[in-house]
């Protein structure tokens, strides 16, 4: 198949004003609010701020040459096709040129082997951390996991040594991932939740209870409820929520492949898959801390050391109502984004998702506490917000 | 071609009488939505896939992950979620039991955007061929094609008008009556119980807005030029309104006019922009949008004035 795709590599344009703002259809409406002075300043930093937990315990662990951001830090390259998809499937053979592309570009080697050789090879244990919350309507698109499984395979991983996982077991089913679909590759939901009948061992404990590692925790001064209800979900009430053993102890390698959504005026995409996804006792975790944790948790050597590249798929993303997939809100970018640096790649995907919401008049407010997430990100290490020292290289195929 | 128009003439018979049966469902109401989600010929022609999933408010973060906290906020009792297989075909519907009408009309309202109604639904729904949003008493409920297959859409339709009945009677969240539908501006229209759904509105900064003793709502109005934001909090006591107003005037830069709902014009730290502050028997009314306050007070008596 003949594909042309042309890299662009602008120079990246910094995001828009930091003023504050919200736009409408109709007339911009003027500044409302910025920064921290309020009327009465009760903001989520100044409540997260508050609350204790045991990030100090890890954040100078020294680090090593696969730690976050990793080799390219502040690269973010993004590879457009504007034909991928044919009767709604994106067509294999045109994401293959897509991730190929991109790899290439990312890693500045010579051919797909030796690009995906900089991220695992044969003595490797590689998870590929998806997300399959938006369900049927917004989930990983399948074509994509095959290409990163062929790539990892060139570069010698073994087929026995590669892990599509998720948090739960039932929204791997729900995404369409199964034996079927991928046969011959380990499917693993770290977590199992019986909605009809008992989560509990004859000991009392969740019936995941082993999946999880007892020696490695994040430790967060908030509780959710201590009901059976949230047991059957989060596994353990209380202050700690720990981390599972794929990724403590049976995983060398993380490939991370988050998909392109929004989450109200913020974006939930690489940081929030991999943060989200390594725990449990996660309810208790969204409301006052959303922004911090995902850094603490990512500073975990387990994730930090581990998760050596993102692959985010934009082929389809929304611009609202996520992370639901609200079909309302679904378009298609028909973009595979690559990065090594998290922090780089959710600040790109930031301005896209923004610019989308502008484009199509969704009311979208701009305010700092939004991409707070990105700057304790950046100060805890993990990558690279600022957008003076972001790369962004465009390919474009067609 | 024949034997396959005989077979749509069929199915179309079929859906119409289909739609006729409808009646017969009012009896299992509320509820019992899972009872009649498991029944096995709930919906002719498809079969079950799978047990009715009754998911709680704890367990809620586990099937749509931080979408949750929009639905917590505003009073959330139990999800339903079934699936529908007709050979390789696949229908998900989605029953979120809300706290009340406000709050199933405040998500609904969130998640339409600017959809469509499809009008061969037989209540308050937004369609496309991949999902159908409905919206019924304290019930919102989701029709899920996940390939959007055209040809389900009758099918879609179907579903939908079998569970409508079974969600309740239409009920309309009294604090609708307090916006006028005249001049509004399309896809803006919001209810609000707290900060998340106010955020998709308009902001304003956390704890100055007290949502457990008031709810709000929320549009726009196009008006000569501007647009003018009109936000409407209904308090549940006069001592929590009061409390509300002086926490919005206490940095006003004019005051209380005799006579008027009118009670102060305040800005927010940092902005240039001006809201007025209107009192009215138990509802406090924000307007702002870039206008002055004789624009503001003229908007007021002209729309808003009782």
């Amino acid at each position: 198949m003949k594909m042309k795709c042309d890299d662009h590599n602008p120079s990246y344009m910094a995001p828009c004003s930091r003023r504050a703002f919200i736009q409408t259809g109709a007339a911009a409406l003027p500044v409302l609010f910025y920064g921290p002075t309020l009327l009465h300043p009760v903001e989520d930093a100044q409540k997260a701020g508050l609350i204790s937990t045991n990030y100090d315990a890890v954040k100078d662990i020294p680090r090593t040459a696969t730690s976050m951001p990793g080799s390219y830090p502040g690269v973010v390259v993004e590879v457009t096709d504007k034909k991928v998809f044919k009767k709604d499937v994106p067509d294999k053979k045109r994401v293959r040129i897509m991730v190929e592309q991109g790899m290439i570009k990312l890693t500045g080697k010579r051919n797909v082997r030796d690009a995906w050789k900089v991220f695992a090879g044969p003595e490797d244990v590689v998870g590929i951390k998806i997300n399959p919350a938006g369900g049927k309507i917004l989930s990983n698109q399948p074509v994509l996991i095959r290409e990163i499984i062929r790539g990892l395979e060139k570069a010698g991983v073994q087929k026995k040594n590669i892990i599509i996982w998720d948090r739960f077991e039932m929204m791997l089913e729900e995404a369409g991932l199964s034996q079927e679909t991928f046969p011959g590759y380990r499917l693993v939901g770290i977590q199992q939740w019986n909605t009809e009948g008992t989560n509990r061992t004859e000991e009392g404990k969740h019936i995941s209870h082993a999946m999880f590692d007892p020696e490695v925790y994040y430790e967060a001064d908030v509780e959710g409820p201590s009901n059976e209800e949230y047991f059957n979900q989060h596994m353990v009430s209380g202050t700690r929520s720990y981390f599972a053993r794929l990724v403590t102890r049976d995983l060398t390698k993380i490939i991370n492949v988050p998909v392109m959504k929004n989450a109200g005026n913020s974006v939930t995409m690489a940081l929030k898959n991999l943060a989200y996804g390594v725990i449990n006792n996660t309810g208790r975790l969204h409301k006052d801390l959303w922004a911090r944790m995902m850094g603490e948790v990512c500073s975990f050597p387990c994730v930090r050391d581990k998760a050596v590249l993102n692959i985010m798929d934009g082929l389809a993303a929304c611009y609202d109502g996520g992370p639901m997939g609200v079909a309302e809100f679904v378009y298609r970018p028909q973009t595979i984004y690559f990065a090594s640096d998290p922090v780089a790649l959710d600040a790109v995907g930031y301005d896209r998702i923004i610019a989308k919401r502008q484009e199509m008049k969704v009311k979208t407010i701009l305010d700092d506490r939004y991409k707070s997430f990105l700057v304790s990100s950046e100060k805890a290490g993990l990558g690279v917000y600022d957008a003076k020292k972001r790369r962004l290289h465009q390919i474009v195929c067609s | 071609m024949r034997k396959k128009e005989g077979c749509i003439k069929s199915s179309a018979v079929k859906l119409l009488l289909l739609l006729f049966l409808l009646p017969c469902t009012a009896s299992f109401a509320g509820e019992d939505i899972p009872g009649k989600l498991s029944e096995e010929d709930f919906f002719p022609g498809w079969r079950k896939e799978g047990k009715t999933k009754i998911v709680s408010a704890e367990e809620l973060y586990g099937v749509i992950n931080g979408g949750a906290e929009l639905f917590l906020e505003f009073g959330f009792n139990r999800l339903v979620l079934q699936r529908y297989l007709k050979k390789d075909h696949e229908l998900e519907l989605a029953v979120y039991e809300m706290k009340d009408a406000f709050a199933a009309s405040g998500i609904f309202l969130i998640k339409r955007g600017r959809g469509q109604p499809a009008p061969g639904i037989r209540g308050e729904n937004i369609f496309s061929r991949y999902q159908a949003l409905l919206r019924q008493g304290k019930y919102f409920a989701i029709i899920t094609n996940p390939p959007g297959r055209k040809a389900l859409e009758e099918e879609m339709m179907a579903l939908a008008n079998l569970v409508l009945p079974i969600l309740g009677t239409p009920e309309k969240p009294a604090m609708l009556d307090l916006l006028p539908s005249e001049g509004m501006e399309p896809g803006s229209l919001r209810l609000i119980q707290g900060k998340l759904a106010l955020e998709t509105a308009v902001f304003f900064p956390d704890g100055i807005i007290d949502f457990k003793a008031c709810e709000g709502v929320y549009a726009d109005y196009p008006f000569n030029g501007k647009t003018v934001a009109v936000l409407r909090l209904h308090c549940s006591t006069p001592d929590a309104r009061d409390e509300q107003c002086t926490v919005l005037c206490a940095e006003a830069t004019s005051g209380e006019e005799a006579s008027s709902p009118f009670l102060c014009a305040f800005t927010l730290t940092g902005t240039k922009a001006s809201y007025y502050l209107f009192r009215e028997g138990k509802v406090v009314t924000i307007l702002t949008g870039g206008i002055e306050k004789a624009r503001a007070v003229e908007f007021y008596k002209e729309r808003l004035l009782k």
